[in-house]
């Protein structure tokens, strides 16, 4: 398997250098880093949540993504999470589908790389 | 090996952090963040960080708390944190990115919060640095954890830390150990408490720095004992190196500090902390006093001890109820005497178990020691022994008394006194019958109390015997301090001195320096005739032993009784009567002293200048049998106070000042003796006589010998021979007019008087008037002359039955008062003396005015002068001359006066013409040809007397061939007081001792102050440096220095890959670095890697450069594999460092960072 470079995630859409800042310029650690989100159980914690209707664990599953892509600052995915992390802390009935597929998409983008 | 990230913060310097988040990922970026700067635990939910807080209360230095969590949410964490004291003080922030739990978490306790997404690394770093320091700096105040000295765990917390460590290392193996100081008092005692706190600190430092590498945790327990809790399957052996680190050289060194070390290894969890520990410290006094083992570890062995002590306390009730334990009697003799006599018994206790059979008190006692068991068997033996002496005394009709011990722990016992008092008021018995003996090592152990309780017991009538000196931490201090009756020397002691390597010094000086205090002297477990006349020999008083008889039943010690009883029948022996126990003097130290002076004195006085101790011998006209008169406490004190009684008036204030402690000891600071002649009164007369102060050993300056010897014949001999009277009268006049204004001479039956007054020079007395009735003619002019306030006095003193009875009494009389001199009160002083001869009929009545003598210094001025007009004499007479040479320097005749038996085998002429070139031929005869030239050079005419002009003096030393050996002897000569008599002295001494001690001593030395591996200085010359500016900075006289400490890398690494001849070989090469560096500073070595320079003057100045020096030398060291060398510098703060070890601590710390940084490098 071809290894994700740096000038990839920037290619992405992440904020590569606030993400690596984070942690502490070290290249390979933010790169590990970036490679545990791919594998986050977190997603389909929140999959299996919508499809539940249990907004309560949706909205906890979605807020742990949350920090974790803002602290990596994994950008294209960050944005979807972060709004349906908002309406399920609302608690907002709503078809959160279209949302989640945004996010599962950005997410094989970026397991892709 | 523990991992990293478990080690305990507070061992390796970081701080704890515990890092509770659910996301790995967020984890992991804290963890990059804070890992180089903290140690850290993590939790991933609620639940897992509220036990890891609880776990880790006592360590932990923050919480980083996600808001947001499974199982338990962050702000119920929170709560119940802040709720709890036990772990309310832990600072927490919290980690959010909802704004408004910020609020919310702040108000319920958070310290601080950061937001999500994280800040910059730096960010978050300096917000936990600043958090961590306020709530640490809030804790200090309440903070009771550590040891102030070493900065280690007291032993409450680390017992407590140590069980916490197990909860979270439930399988891990692990080791206790502790770690003790060998005589450590000692230590305290010999170097004082300001070196004692150093070693502590060193070897915390060095324990603490050794946890660093392998995990653990350390504490002092108390004083000098250490406790490591730490991983199993150390290496021991590095351990206790490792502890050793900077306790002094390789080298077999006396003074060198050794530890020991005892391991409770794997410990069985199960037990209490404490149970282990003790364990340990069982290991470790199990190599207690061992030369070869230093560590001990609890075995089986021990187990078997372990379980066989509990099993003895556990019989212990039944025992004493049983009478199980039975009294032993061990006799005491006074071997003084030819035929030894008995003299009292120790009273032993002995345990018949009935399943174990005889058990020996060495068992049992230590261990009834440790856990107060023993106040109830010493009370049973008291009353068993009691009970024993009183059926004896109704059987026998006289008593032998028994000695009773008296445990450390009864000392503390409040009723100790009642119940002692109750055991003798029931049997009838005294003080006198029923000794007491206290061990040593309860003196040691609390002092204050102890001595207090003593001398309550002494108060009464006790007789304390201390028991097992030579020991533990016997120092002879001991004995002059502490309030004993008598000195019992340990049974391993006198085992030790006569051991293969038969070594009775030690013992010779504990006899003597007991003698010297009257304390009498009791020597325990002497097997031998030998061993017990040895004793006897060098002054021991009383000994007790298998050689005597071992302990034995009451039945059996009768036949001593018996036997007593009959000698006593025959020839009673006053001294081994039990009263006076403190018994009259006897020899001794005598040889030595006698040695220490060898020509003849009436009376020797033997001082310890460090606690004025004395012993006055006298030899009452017999010069080779010197009996102790009395000894005191105060030498000073009762010399000055006598003064007044025994002195001649006119010399009582030179005889006073110069026996000033410090005017004395200040005289006597080189190698040469002090000599004063003056005289005393004898029945009434003025006799010369010449006082000789020396110091009584060349290895010690605190003992000093003073010997008084009566000269007066001698002045007269030499006064009456070929020269004139003039010598003795016009000396003595000149001394007597010296400062006198006007003499009266005055006829006691007539009442008629000569007045005489000085001239202007005071050289001459000139016969002022005459009068007819002295007595009634100062009556009327009382008024007149003497100032108001002193008339009365003058007025009783000048009744003519009054002062002549008092002449009577005392020889002289003298009056200080103030006579009124054109109306100002000056202050005069009158003598008043019987005038010489058989019939006392004329009294000598001398007045002189001291008012210009009231100042000190003036005073002093005066003295030096008299001083100096008895040098010439006081010198010939008192330097152990062999020969006394008096030469007439007009024609060069002379007189040979005395000369010791052995100088007269030279056939020297006895009188002659020509004295110098006769001298000059004969030396050549006598003279060892090596110092011939020297003596050819020097001894001329023209030399000897352009010296004496130049300085008084004139000394030449050489060697005479005596019996066929090459004697160092001292010539010197002296001119005659009035310098218009044209004759000197010549006097010429056997100083070879002297001199061969000397250069014995002064090799002695070298070697003692030169580190044998490097040729630099010694640790013993270092901490005689040490003393020396110790002493000036006390003064305020210590000039700028600072210290440089320099420490060699890897030298145990050389050490261990190859070999100690390579390690030595490294330790040579780096020294010469180091004494490149410091060229002209004085460098030391103080340990096995260690050097230190002391660096003043130019080098002081440039200091920091030779510091770079170093460096620069260091870094192309590093280049070429060579010798890193670590330095530290510090530099005197005049005011603020008291000693130098406080200069040479910093230093030392500088050293060792600078040590990390390298090793960093």
């Amino acid at each position: 398997m071809e290894t994700m470079t740096l000038d990839d995630l920037r290619a992405y859409g992440a904020n590569v250098d606030e993400g690596l800042g984070r942690c502490m310029g070290n290249e390979e650690f933010y790169l590990r880093l970036v490679g545990m989100v791919k594998e986050d159980a977190g997603f389909a914690a929140l999959e299996q949540a919508i499809a539940a209707n249990d907004l309560k664990a949706g909205f906890e599953a979605a807020h742990a993504l949350k920090g974790v892509l803002a602290n990596l600052a994994i950008t294209p995915i960050l944005e979807p999470v972060m709004e349906i992390t908002e309406l399920l802390r609302a608690g907002t009935e709503m078809d959160y589908s279209e949302l989640l597929a945004k996010i599962l998409e950005e997410k094989e983008k970026l397991c892709a790389l | 090996m523990l991992k990293s990230h478990e080690r305990f913060h507070s061992e390796n310097g970081k701080r704890l952090i515990l890092v509770a988040d659910d996301e790995a990922i967020n984890r992991e970026i804290l963890r990059s963040i804070l890992q180089d700067d903290y140690e850290l635990i993590f939790a991933e939910n609620g639940q897992v960080t509220l036990d890891k807080i609880r776990e880790n209360k006592h360590t932990l230095a923050l919480v980083l708390l996600d808001l947001m969590m499974p199982v338990m949410n962050g702000m119920d964490v929170l709560r119940q944190v802040k709720a709890d004291p036990e772990t309310q003080q832990i600072p927490v922030i919290v980690i959010t990115s909802d704004q408004t739990s910020e609020v919310e978490s702040l108000n319920i306790g958070a310290i601080d919060f950061i937001p999500k997404p994280y800040p910059q690394a730096g960010v978050i770093l300096a917000r936990i640095r600043r958090t961590i320091e306020l709530s640490e700096d809030r804790q200090i105040i309440n903070s009771t954890e550590r040891d102030t000295l070493t900065g280690l765990y007291n032993r409450e917390y680390f017992y407590r830390y140590a069980e916490q460590f197990d909860q979270h290392h439930r399988n891990l193996d692990m080791d206790a150990i502790v770690l003790d100081v060998n005589h450590f008092h000692m230590i305290n005692e010999r170097f004082g408490n300001a070196y004692g706190d150093t070693v502590l600190r060193r070897i915390g430092e060095a324990v603490r720095e050794m946890v660093l590498d392998t995990g653990g945790i350390v504490c002092r327990r108390e004083a000098d004992t250490f406790m490591v809790y730490c991983p199993h399957g150390k290496d021991y052996n590095a351990i206790l190196e490792h502890a050793s680190i900077g306790l002094g050289g390789d080298d077999a060194d006396e003074n060198r500090i050794r530890l020991r070390m005892g391991v409770y290894a794997n410990v069985d969890k199960s037990l209490e902390i404490e149970r282990r520990f003790d364990r340990a410290k069982m290991a470790c006094d199990m190599v207690q006093g061992s030369f070869t083992r230093r560590i001990g570890i609890y075995d089986d062995t021990l187990r078997e001890k372990e379980l066989y002590a509990e099993q003895l306390i556990e019989d212990f009730p039944t025992a004493i109820r049983e009478h199980q334990f039975q009294v032993y009697y061990q006799p005491k003799f006074d071997v003084q005497p030819d035929i030894p006599v008995l003299a009292s018994a120790e009273a032993l206790v002995r345990w018949q178990h009935p399943e174990l059979g005889m058990i020996s008190p060495g068992v049992f006692i230590p261990l009834f020691e440790d856990n107060g068991l023993i106040q109830a068997l010493d009370n049973y033996v008291w009353s068993t022994a009691a009970a024993q002496i009183r059926e004896w005394k109704e059987r026998f009709d006289f008593v032998v008394p028994v000695s009773v011990n008296v445990s450390r722990i009864d000392m503390y016992d409040p009723h100790l006194i009642d119940t002692l008092q109750g055991v003798l008021k029931e049997n009838g018995l005294t003080t006198h019958e029923f000794l007491l003996e206290i061990t040593e090592s309860a003196y040691t152990m609390d002092s204050e109390q102890i001595i207090e309780t003593v001398n309550d017991l002494r108060a009464i009538g006790f007789q304390i015997e201390m028991d097992d000196f030579g020991t533990g931490y016997s120092s002879l201090n001991m004995i002059s301090t502490l309030p004993i009756d008598a000195l019992k020397l340990d049974m391993q002691f006198i085992r030790n001195a006569f051991s293969q390597r038969k070594d009775t010094k030690m013992l010779e000086v504990i006899i003597d320096i007991a003698d010297y205090l009257s304390v009498p002297v009791i020597a325990e477990g002497v097997e031998t005739e030998e061993q017990m006349l040895a004793l006897r020999a060098m002054g021991c008083d009383f000994v007790q032993g298998y050689y005597f008889s071992r302990p034995v039943p009451p039945d059996e010690y009768e036949k001593f009784m018996v036997e007593r009883k009959e000698q006593l029948a025959t020839m009673p022996l006053e001294r081994t009567s039990t009263s006076n126990y403190i018994a009259e003097r006897k020899e001794g130290s005598m040889g030595k002293i006698a040695h220490a002076l060898s020509s003849g004195f009436e009376v020797v006085y033997y001082i310890d200048t460090e606690n004025n101790y004395y012993v006055k011998f006298s030899s009452e006209g017999c010069y080779e049998d010197l009996q102790i008169e009395r000894s005191g406490g105060d030498f000073f004190e009762d010399y000055l106070h006598s003064v007044p009684l025994t002195v001649y008036p006119d010399d009582q204030e030179r005889v006073a000042l110069s026996m000033q402690k410090e005017t004395l000891l200040s005289q006597l600071a080189g190698s040469h003796p002090f000599v004063m002649t003056y005289r005393l009164v004898i029945d009434g007369e003025p006799m010369y006589y010449t006082l000789k102060a020396v110091r009584a050993y060349t290895h010690d300056n605190h003992h000093i010998v003073i010997g008084l010897s009566n000269v007066n014949e001698q002045l007269k001999a030499l006064d009456s021979g070929e020269h004139p009277n003039e010598l003795h009268f016009s000396s003595l006049a000149q001394a007597l007019s010296h400062d006198v204004e006007s003499i009266y001479y005055i006829d006691i039956n007539s009442d008629t008087y000569m007045e005489f007054k000085t001239d202007g020079a005071y050289r001459r007395l000139e016969l002022e008037t005459t009068g007819t009735n002295f007595f009634e003619e100062c009556k009327k002019n009382i008024k007149e002359v003497i100032f108001e306030d002193d008339r009365n006095r003058v007025a009783m003193a000048l009744d003519k039955e009054s002062l002549l009875e008092t002449l009577r009494e005392r020889y002289v009389y003298t009056l200080v008062y103030r006579l009124l001199i054109d109306g100002e009160p000056l202050y005069y002083n009158m003598k008043v003396v019987w005038a010489e001869g058989p019939k006392r009929d004329h009294i000598i009545i001398g007045v002189s005015n001291i008012d210009a003598q009231i100042t000190e210094e003036e005073k002093a001025e005066a003295i030096r002068q008299a001083t100096v007009t008895y040098a010439s004499i006081a010198h010939a007479l008192a330097m152990d001359y062999f020969s006394i040479y008096y030469i007439d320097t007009d024609n060069d005749s002379f007189i040979e006066y005395s000369s010791a038996p052995q100088y007269k085998k030279l056939n020297i002429e006895t009188n002659g013409d020509d004295f110098f070139n006769l001298s000059r031929e004969n030396i050549k005869r006598v003279v060892h040809p090596d110092d011939i030239p020297m003596f050819l050079e020097a001894f001329t005419k023209e030399k000897v007397m352009s010296s004496l002009e130049r300085d008084e003096t004139f000394t030449l030393t050489y060697r005479l061939i005596l019996d066929g050996e090459p004697t160092y002897v001292h010539m010197k000569a002296t001119r005659m007081e009035n310098r218009a008599d044209h004759h000197i002295v010549i006097g010429v001494s056997n100083v070879n001792t002297q001199i061969r001690r000397e250069q014995e001593h002064a090799r002695a030395m070298r070697k003692a102050n030169h580190d044998s591996l490097t040729g630099v200085k010694s640790l013993h010359a270092y901490s005689e440096t040490e003393q020396r500016i110790n002493q000036s900075i006390a003064s305020d006289e210590q000039q700028p220095f600072a210290v440089a400490v320099c420490d060699i890398n890897d030298l145990k690494r050389v050490n261990e890959t190859l070999g100690n001849r390579a390690g030595d070989q490294y330790i040579k090469d780096a020294c010469v670095v180091v004494c490149n560096v410091f060229k002209h500073s004085p460098v030391y070595r103080v340990g096995g890697d260690e050097f230190v320079a002391i660096l003043q003057g130019n080098d002081y100045v440039a200091r920091e450069s030779l510091m770079t020096l170093l460096e620069d030398n260091n870094r192309m060291s590093r280049q070429i594999g060579g010798i890193l060398i670590a330095g530290g510098l510090a530099t005197y703060e005049a005011g603020a460092d008291e000693s130098l070890a406080a200069v040479y601590d910093r230093a030392n710390t500088a050293m060792y960072w600078n040590k990390q940084r390298m090793k960093g490098l």
